[in-house]
């Protein structure tokens, strides 16, 4: 980080370098956190972001975001690493990344399992995670639409969430 | 296997769904929750990544159909009453039934500021920053720092959000307000083009209205009453401060509108040439001629002296 800032936003991850370092650590980034730090840096510097009117709540958006994406791409690692070991007879290495046939039918079943899962939780609170998730909706928009208050519509999203992690874990496990 | 337990994920989902909202800004207190205990940041980074899964697996979902047949994202759409449903731009486009009335008030305290065409100028209010571009005229009102009229022209709102007090913009066709915003306006001759860079901008908020989110724009054209949605990216969104136009199929009538309160001289353009769409990027740099000598090559069209100004003609 030693150019020049060539961006607002670069600007403002150097004057707030401490706060967004220790955010970053919290969030488990551990020596990594400069790295982190690093990449928002350079990422913001060719963000499609347009003038920005709260820029410190936008990085740490977008700090947040890049942490979930590093431990996305860790996680698929390792489970690649899973499905070779665990794959019988010698190694594939020009493995074709093409859906199997028995991929796409446990897509298909995957489906249907979430289908069944939002249709358990009742037609409002289907509603409100389709609204929310699926239309883009925002929560106090959808709460003035049914006509029901912000914490029943936070309420039934953490319970959809609940749901569909639980149904996600049972399907990992198998 | 994991280390955290499940009322530590209740949390970390109730953290997500919060962070859901483009407003939020409660990252203080995240990070103290974070802090609080390593586990959180698992539990947490487990949940937003299951969050993020879930969007390839919704793709395949079937919901239940509604009433209403699902328009082409092309169609115009009337910023009333009909629900907007389904589409391929479902996502980022919403219908917001609004809350009762939006607070008139009583006398408004009311003063002109306005630029000359080439001329800009930066307002600052209480927690909101206007760059006017050429041409504009806008009223500000004296006692309420949360309002402001647009007569003609264009500008770029940087608004800090405030839902107690939401920042009202008026033009003569339409009321917007923001939603944690920063977004640019361009109005007069009974048109309106809104594009939203940051947060969301509610159009007409009274009976029914539309949220348009960031990365998209509204156009209403002059003497219609509805409008059109379409995406812009939000990297384009008050670029002429920096002295480029990006346009992605504006009439060409737009972009000369646009030379002119960017220049400073008179730019129209003949009948032929002014619905032609153009798409492409225009640089301001080096001053009216060269900018127009420019133009001309881009478009592969006439671009010549008219008097004091300029025309661009049909090719």
């Amino acid at each position: 980080m030693d150019d020049a800032p060539s961006s607002g936003l670069q600007a403002v991850i150097l004057a707030n370098r401490e706060k967004l370092l220790r955010f970053l650590i919290a969030h488990g980034a551990g020596d990594a956190a400069e790295d982190v730090l690093q990449d928002l840096y350079l990422r913001v510097a060719t963000a499609d972001a347009g003038p920005v009117a709260q820029p410190l709540s936008y990085l740490y958006r977008a700090a947040n975001n890049l942490m979930v994406d590093r431990f996305r791409s860790r996680r698929q690692a390792e489970r690649r690493e899973q499905d070779w070991s665990d794959a019988a007879g010698p190694a594939q290495p020009d493995r074709s990344d093409e859906p199997s046939p028995d991929r796409s039918l446990v897509a298909r079943e995957t489906l249907a399992g979430v289908q069944a899962v939002l249709a358990g939780l009742g037609t409002r609170t289907a509603t409100i995670f389709r609204r929310h998730r699926i239309d883009g909706v925002q929560q106090r928009d959808i709460a003035r639409e049914l006509g029901v208050s912000l914490s029943t519509v936070e309420a039934d999203l953490r319970r959809a969430y609940r749901a569909l992690l639980d149904y996600r874990r049972s399907i990992d496990e198998v | 296997m994991n280390d955290w337990t499940r009322e530590m994920e209740e949390e970390a989902i109730a953290w997500l769904i919060r962070q859901r909202d483009p407003s939020f800004d409660g990252w203080d207190t995240f990070e103290a929750w974070l802090a609080a205990d390593a586990a959180h940041a698992r539990a947490y980074a487990e949940t937003a990544a299951a969050d993020r899964d879930l969007d390839e697996l919704l793709t395949g979902v079937s919901w239940p159909v509604d009433a209403e047949p699902e328009p082409e994202f092309h169609d115009p759409i009337v910023p009333t009453r009909r629900r907007w449903l389904g589409g391929a731009m479902a996502a980022s486009v919403a219908l917001a039934v609004a809350a009762g009335s939006w607070f008139a008030w009583p006398s408004r305290d009311l003063y002109s500021v306005q630029t000359a065409a080439g001329e800009r100028r930066t307002v600052t209010l209480a927690d909101t920053q206007l760059e006017l571009n050429g041409e504009t005229r806008i009223q500000l009102d004296r006692k309420d720092q949360r309002f402001a009229r647009m007569e003609r022209g264009q500008a770029l709102f940087m608004v800090k959000h405030d839902p107690a007090r939401p920042f009202r913009l008026e033009t003569s066709d339409a009321t917007l307000v923001d939603a944690g915003t920063t977004f640019e306006v361009t109005a007069g001759g009974g048109a309106l083009d809104l594009a939203v860079s940051e947060g969301m901008v509610v159009v007409d908020p009274g009976s029914a209205g539309i949220n348009v989110p960031a990365g998209q724009r509204f156009v209403l054209a002059k003497g219609q009453r509805t409008g059109r949605l379409s995406a812009v990216r939000p990297s384009d969104v008050g670029t002429w401060r920096s002295g480029q136009l990006f346009y992605d199929g504006a009439p060409l009538s737009r972009v000369a509108a646009d030379l002119q309160r960017n220049l400073g001289v008179p730019v129209s353009v003949n009948n032929a040439a002014a619905a032609r769409p153009f798409r492409g990027v225009v640089r301001l740099d080096g001053g009216v001629e060269p900018t127009m000598a420019r133009l001309g090559i881009l478009l592969g069209a006439n671009v010549r002296r008219s008097g004091k100004g300029w025309v661009i003609a049909g090719p």
